[in-house]
Parts: C-alpha cells; sequence; structure tokens
C-alpha cells in the first residue's frame, strides 16, 4: 500500500513538473509572438504568399488603370492617372506601355542589355546599355536614372525580400467582393509609405488594387492602381522587347545623365550621354 | 494516517499544477492573443461619405480610437522629412514602451488570482510569481530592445533605391512636352539657368558647326521663344544667355538646362 502511494506521489510531483515546464514554455513562446495577433500573421501570410506567388513565375502580363494626387500649393489635390500594361519575361525582359492622362505615349523597354524609354507621340527615345538581371535593371532605372516607374517592386523577383525588409506592421482589415472577386484586404505600415492591398483569395494571389500613402508628405497624397488580365502564360512578340527607332526618332539624354555631366562640370558628358 | 497525509500531498501538488496551467493561460492568452486584431479599423472618416467637404478637425484622415503605432498625428502638416521621421520614431517607441508596462499590471492582477486559488502555498506562490514576473520583464524588455534595434534598422536604412522624390508621382522632372507643368522640377527650369556655372570655353578639337533657327512657336516649359542652334549634333535651345536640351526625365522628356556649348 505505501509502495502505491509513493508511486502516486513521484507521478504527481513529475505531472506537476511537467505542467510548469510546460506553462512556462507556452507562454515564452506566446510572448514570441505577442508582437503579432493572429490576425497579423494571417494578413502576413497573404501578403508573403502574393510576393512570393509573384516573384516564382517566369513571365506575366497584368493591365495596370492608376492615378496619383499631387498637392498644389494651394493645398488642393489633383488628380493625374494612367493606364499601362506590364509584360514581364525573366529573367531580363521587360516592357511597360503606358500613356498617362498628360497625353505622354511611353514605352519602357528592357531587354537585357538596354534600356529604353521612348515617347512614342513625339518620336523621342533614351537608351542606355545596362547589362544584368531585370532586378537589377529595374533597381538601376529607378535609383540611378531616376525614372519613374510606379510600383516597380511588384516587378521584380526581390519582391518578397523588399517587402519583408520594408513592412514595419501589417494588419488584415477585411475579406471583401466588391473587386470582382474574393479579396483580402491588407493594410502594411512602412517608414514612409503605408500600403494597402487587395489581395485575391486561393492558390494564386495577386494584387487586384494598391494604394500607396504618402504618409510624410503634406497632405499625403496617394498613389492607386487597379490591376486586372492577369495573365501567368502568355505568348510574347520576341520582337516586343526590342526596340527600334523610327526613321524620324532622335535620340536625346536621361536628365539624370545631363545633370551628373553638369554636377561635375563635364560638358561632354552631356554630349557623350546624347550619342 | 500517513497514506491520508500522502493523499493530502498528491493533491496538494495537482491543485498546484492546475493553478499553474491557469496562470500561464490566463498571463499569456490564447496565441492569438496581442497586437491589433483585424474587423476593428474604424470605418468611418472624413472620406468615408465621399462628400465634398470634410471635417477641419481630422487634419490627418485618421478617425476613430485606436491610434495605429506609427504616430501618425505628426505626421499631418509636417513640412520636413527628418523630423517628422524622428517623431514617428519615437512615437513608436512610446507605443511600444507603453504596451510593455501596460502588460505588468495585468501580470500582478493575475497573480492575485492565483493566489486566492492557492490558499496556503501564498508565500511559495508569491516567489515563483515574482520569479515569474521577473522574467516577463526580462523578456518584454528584450522585445521592446529588438523591436526598437529593428525600427531603428528601418529608419536608418530609409535611403532605398526607390525613395527618390520622383517616385512618389510629385516630380515631373521638368515641362512635359504636351503636357501640364506641375511640380517643383518644372519651376526649377525657370529658376536655374540664372544659377548656372559658366559655360567652359568650348574644346578647341571641337568641331562646331551651328544652324540657328527660331522656333516656330514657344515650346511648353520653356521660359521664351527660343534660338535653336544644332551644335555637335546636339540640339540645344537658347533663351538670352540661357540654353536648354531635351532630355528624358521622370515624367517625359524636358527641357534640361545646360551649360553654353560655346
Amino acid at each position: 500500500m505505501r509502495k502505491y502511494m509513493w508511486r502516486y506521489l513521484t507521478l504527481a510531483i513529475a505531472v506537476a513538473l511537467g505542467a510548469a515546464f510546460f506553462g512556462l514554455s507556452s507562454r515564452a513562446m506566446a510572448e514570441d509572438t505577442a508582437a503579432e495577433s493572429a490576425s497579423q500573421q494571417q494578413a502576413r501570410t497573404i501578403l508573403m504568399g502574393m510576393c512570393d506567388y509573384l516573384a516564382g513565375q517566369d513571365k506575366f502580363t497584368t493591365s495596370i488603370h492608376s492615378g496619383y494626387d499631387v498637392v498644389q500649393e494651394s493645398g488642393q489635390k489633383i488628380e493625374f492617372r494612367q493606364v499601362a500594361k506590364a509584360s514581364i519575361d525573366r529573367p531580363k525582359q521587360l516592357l511597360v506601355a503606358s500613356e498617362t492622362s498628360s497625353g505622354l505615349k511611353q514605352r519602357i523597354i528592357i531587354d537585357g542589355s538596354t534600356i529604353t524609354v521612348a515617347d512614342d507621340g513625339h518620336q523621342l527615345y533614351s537608351q542606355i546599355s545596362r547589362e544584368g538581371s531585370l532586378d537589377d535593371t529595374i533597381k538601376y532605372f529607378v535609383g540611378e536614372l531616376k525614372m519613374r516607374l510606379p510600383l516597380a517592386p511588384l516587378l521584380m523577383q526581390q519582391l518578397p525580400a523588399e517587402m519583408k525588409r520594408r513592412t514595419v506592421q501589417v494588419d488584415y482589415v477585411e475579406f471583401e467582393n466588391t473587386l470582382g472577386v474574393p479579396t483580402h484586404h491588407i493594410a502594411v505600415q512602412m517608414a514612409t509609405v503605408d500600403l494597402q492591398l487587395w489581395i485575391t483569395d486561393g492558390d494564386h494571389p495577386v494584387p487586384m488594387r494598391v494604394i500607396l500613402t504618402y504618409k510624410q508628405e503634406p497632405g499625403a497624397p496617394q498613389f492607386w492602381a487597379d490591376f486586372s488580365d492577369w495573365d501567368f502564360a502568355p505568348q510574347f512578340d520576341p520582337a516586343a522587347f526590342t526596340f527600334v527607332p523610327s526613321k524620324d526618332a532622335k535620340k536625346i539624354p536621361f536628365v539624370s545623365k545631363v545633370s551628373a555631366a553638369k554636377g561635375a562640370g563635364d560638358k561632354s558628358g552631356t554630349e557623350g550621354a546624347v550619342q | 494516517m500517513r497514506t491520508s497525509s500522502i493523499r493530502k500531498i498528491t493533491c496538494f501538488i495537482a491543485m498546484i499544477a492546475m493553478a499553474l496551467l491557469v496562470v500561464d493561460y490566463v498571463e499569456a492568452g490564447p496565441l492569438s492573443g496581442g497586437g491589433n486584431r483585424g474587423g476593428t479599423f474604424q470605418n468611418q472618416g472624413a472620406a468615408s461619405g465621399g462628400n465634398f467637404s470634410a471635417r477641419k478637425s481630422g487634419k490627418s484622415g485618421v478617425a476613430g480610437k485606436k491610434a495605429q503605432p506609427g504616430a501618425k498625428a505628426p505626421q499631418a502638416g509636417s513640412k520636413t522629412k527628418a523630423p517628422v521621421s524622428n517623431a514617428q520614431k519615437n512615437g513608436t517607441k512610446t507605443s511600444k514602451t507603453a504596451t510593455g508596462s501596460a502588460q505588468q499590471p495585468k501580470a500582478k492582477a493575475t497573480s492575485g488570482t492565483a493566489q486566492q486559488v492557492q490558499g496556503k502555498s501564498q508565500a511559495n506562490q508569491q516567489n515563483r510569481q515574482q520569479t515569474m514576473t521577473t522574467n516577463q520583464q526580462t523578456r518584454q524588455q528584450t522585445m521592446t530592445n529588438n523591436q526598437q534595434a529593428r525600427q531603428d534598422y528601418i529608419d536608418d536604412n530609409n535611403d532605398d533605391w526607390d525613395n527618390d522624390d520622383c517616385l512618389t508621382e510629385n516630380c515631373n522632372g521638368g515641362a512635359i512636352l504636351g503636357g501640364m507643368a506641375i511640380g517643383a522640377a518644372a519651376t526649377a527650369i525657370v529658376t536655374q539657368p540664372s544659377t548656372m556655372a559658366p559655360a567652359p570655353a568650348p574644346a578647341p578639337t571641337t568641331t562646331t558647326t551651328t544652324t540657328e533657327t527660331t522656333a516656330a512657336a514657344p515650346p511648353e516649359g520653356l521660359p521664351c521663344e527660343p534660338a535653336v542652334e544644332e551644335v555637335n549634333g546636339i540640339t540645344y535651345y537658347a533663351c538670352d544667355q540661357d540654353y536648354y536640351i531635351l532630355a528624358y526625365g521622370a515624367a517625359g522628356p524636358t527641357y534640361t538646362p545646360v551649360p553654353s556649348p560655346h
């Protein structure tokens, strides 16, 4: 009898110690994840799922209808718009054909060795040699040439890393059906920009709508874009990524190259950029 | 008698185990606890009605009770980036610190509940609770420090490759051909020539063929009806002593001030 009692006692102590250990461990785990709630984790999963999905595609096309605010000196916000079709053929080719509300009809062509930007309406174009991956070329185009490519990170294979690096906080807003397909509305806070995305539900998560809020700018202007016609098996005409200037087209330098030449007091830099 | 004592001890230990589990669950909460929960965003604000007027108090456009980390209030109306960035950083830190300290009274209150359950072993429980609270504070402090470090890293590495103002769609890079000239750079086109460096002397080896013509109409974005000159295959547009060439900017071809070709 006494033997059994000691067994019960030993078992009880073991249970108590186990419970205490389990409790402390689970609480430590809970604290590790306390920075993000379940809905935040869900939002992050959806966000990163979309990033991984886009980054994992070899090629795709999408139509982008976008607009943005410009805060005038009077404080009035004026919206300007653009329609564009983006064609991505990884690892090296990109074509973004767009028309702005100001009438600029433009093509951005990256073919793996050259960047071309053409104003087809005015028969003007700029070209510069650039070897390398599409991601690096996009970074060069935006970062060093100071050219405009809205939502550039969405076109890059480094999108997951870019998103992860920039995201300060992510929240799940709601599930909705107002965009024609079921979407998850995700809110992302970054250091200087707030981002909202509507990401399709299901196995092919793509953004259907994006809003960027430049929260530190006076008036907090916004950029928005609606996506449509996502196609992940497009048939590209090889000539689409090749720029052939018309006989009347005139080559001009990039502004950033002119500025760089001026900054260096080098007049020949301007001339060289034109050649 | 002895068996009875052992049974009592066994029951007592089992109660301790149960109490610990209850305390842990209440303190830590379910895994979904903490932070902002989805579905609780305010859906009414200055713009929710789509009206042509908005309340003046909603300067930041942020409505509702839930202040999101990131200190949005100081951002509205700020003119410069750096102070706002600091304010935002401080705001975030303050918010997180407040969250950390808010959890501690909760732990103590829960501890009180646990003590009532335990009855006799109040002193021991207090010791354990003290240790747990201390550990929790340490972990919370570590988490706060890590979050601050991450935030500092983000703030310190804000010079991303795409953080140029032109990416915010507010920069035109100059006057747009056939379009409306808006933005700071468009003004710069007019003001920059007066601050341009003197033109360097032409290189002696340069062969210059100049054909001077007058444009039929003043192009948009230039301060005058320019004299058009071709120098070494480059078209220059001259307004008095100021020269421009066409160059491709963020918003399309634009007249860009350059040194005189002469």
